[in-house]
């Protein structure tokens, strides 16, 4: 093994340990299925390797990452496998019911506004970041916000401040 | 009011990926990379692919299409008609066995061995050649009693001559076992004159006319392969006639005979003689040589090219036995190729091509390819229809 590739396989694994939660997270948020999002979450970080294009800077990385899982997720929807399975219901427990409620509420919006949701809420990204990340206007951006915020509301029944 | 954002952090925050399932990840990227050395080439493997592909199919169809021309330049053909008169006399005599037929092109001073079919007492009238040296142009063998040359035989030689014109034959050929050698060390034997031997014919009769040199008592043939070799099998020939030979009683000319450009022998010429009358024939009118060419023999049937005479303002540069070059002082060329075709006659085709003028056209049993360059359209024109 020469230095560059061990170089270049430190740095992938660095990446991959970094952010392979925030990956698996996305894709499981997409995919409601704890195989697929493994699937989805090997397939990103594969692409990660073998892309040659540098990163200048981490958040180029993780908008980077955010894309391809996305994208990742919606083309596993179109393979005929998947149209001919019936994926296992795994359920996922959570230790409260706040947690289990505002989780699988989101879950339950449609996936462009899940999307958006997931990534303002709990990556913590910024209208703009999300506007440039998925290449959409910032008020398409809020927009997408706005409509998610509301469904939540209707299903939660108002007893949560979306802040 | 409950923070949306809290609760719904803890929630994914529970939600993990085991190490094993990162460890698998992280083992089955590496694994699926290609190694770094050839990793660059991946994106050409298929356009590599395709390109060996074309490279191979434009190989192997290379040698088809080679084999089409259609640029409508007749290609010069070298080849000398020369059919083998021993096959012929072997379809013709079955009894025989004939022997394998040389054909060689006759040198200067070479030494001959004539073999001569035995004169039976039945055949003598028959078998007359004329050995003795001739200054006349036409020189031909007399067979004796013309009554007893059978009209059959004329006829055999018409159809040799029309089937075969040039028929070169070994004079040692045929004569395998009625032969008198003619000890004559000059004598050679035109591949035409004489060599041609009609079908048919038996062995001990028209085999030894048609190899026989039109030889009168006054022949003294001269080789002249230089000049002659322009003309496509027609040599000339000299050689002194043995004195063992015997005389011909009749001695007729070829006077009468017709221009070698007669394609078919008329049965009351070769009555008398084998002559071909080729008086204009090949000798050596290629570049305007050939005047000593006193005796020129061929045989009477062969088709022979009529003489090329030299353009005005040309000189021979070049002869051969299937091409005569024309060359100007000031840089002009006239290729003309020539060699036996069918008997028809076609209308010269011109074809003029920047500085090249190609022509084509045949005429007395020969074609001709004319190809000039740098040579005006005139002297083309005069060089064809002096040829026609």
């Amino acid at each position: 093994m020469t230095e560059e590739r061990s170089r270049t396989d430190i740095s992938s694994d660095e990446v991959i340990h970094k952010y392979f939660n925030m990956v698996y997270r996305l894709a499981l948020s997409q995919t409601h299925n704890t195989t697929n999002a493994e699937d989805v979450t090997q397939d990103v970080f594969l692409r990660l390797i073998q892309n040659k294009k540098g990163f200048e800077t981490d958040e180029h990385i993780k908008a980077w990452l955010i894309r391809v899982t996305i994208n990742c997720s919606k083309s596993i929807f179109k393979t005929s496998w998947f149209k001919k399975t019936v994926p296992l219901d795994e359920a996922i427990s959570f230790d409260t019911v706040e947690k289990s409620d505002v989780y699988f509420a989101v879950q339950d919006l449609p996936s462009k506004y899940r999307t958006v949701i997931h990534l303002f809420y709990y990556e913590d990204m910024s209208v703009k970041e999300i506007a440039a990340c998925f290449e959409m206007k910032e008020s398409t951006v809020k927009s997408q916000l706005h409509r998610g915020r509301e469904m939540l509301r209707t299903k939660l029944k108002g007893g949560y401040d979306f802040v | 009011m409950t923070l949306f954002r809290k609760y719904y952090k803890e929630a994914n925050d529970d939600i993990k990926a085991s190490d094993d399932l990162i460890n698998r990840v992280i083992e089955n990227a590496h694994a699926k990379q290609p190694p770094i050395k050839y990793r660059k080439y991946q994106k050409y493997a298929v356009s590599l692919a395709a390109a060996v592909l074309i490279v191979s199919a434009a190989v192997i169809s290379t040698p088809f299409l080679e084999k089409e021309r259609d640029d409508g330049v007749i290609i010069e053909e070298s080849i000398i008609q020369t059919p083998s008169p021993s096959n012929e006399l072997a379809s013709t005599n079955s009894e025989n066995e004939q022997p394998p037929v040389t054909t060689e092109t006759p040198t200067s001073n070479a030494e001959v061995a004539v073999s001569l079919p035995k004169i039976n007492d039945s055949d003598k009238k028959t078998v007359k050649p004329t050995l003795k040296p001739n200054t006349n142009k036409h020189s031909y063998i007399d067979y004796g009693s013309s009554d007893e040359i059978q009209t059959s035989e004329s006829q055999k030689l018409q159809k040799v001559s029309e089937e075969t014109p040039q028929t070169p034959v070994p004079v040692e050929n045929n004569i395998k076992e009625n032969s008198v050698v003619l000890n004559n060390e000059e004598m050679m034997f035109g591949k035409h004159s004489i060599l041609a031997t009609p079908q048919g014919v038996e062995n001990d009769e028209i085999h030894e006319k048609a190899r026989q040199p039109e030889l009168s008592s006054d022949y003294s043939p001269k080789i002249d392969t230089n000049e002659s070799s322009a003309d496509t099998g027609l040599a000339m020939f000299s050689g002194v006639l043995p004195s063992d030979l015997p005389k011909i009683d009749t001695d007729e000319t070829l006077a009468d005979t017709e221009s070698a450009k007669e394609i078919d022998v008329p049965e009351d010429k070769y009555s008398s003689n084998i002559s071909t009358g080729a008086s204009d024939s090949i000798s050596g009118s290629m570049g305007g040589g050939g005047a000593e060419c006193g005796g020129s023999g061929s045989i009477a049937a062969a088709p022979t090219r009529t003489s090329i005479p030299t353009p005005n303002g040309y000189y021979v540069s070049s002869n051969s036995s299937s091409s005569t070059i024309f060359a100007s002082d000031l840089g002009a060329k006239i290729t003309v190729s020539y060699k036996y075709g069918d008997y028809s006659y076609s209308e010269p085709v011109y074809s003029v091509s920047g500085e090249s003028i190609s022509v084509y056209f045949t005429t007395n049993g020969m074609e001709y390819n004319i190809y000039a360059v740098g040579a005006e359209y005139s002297s083309v024109e005069e060089l064809v229809n002096s040829i026609i």
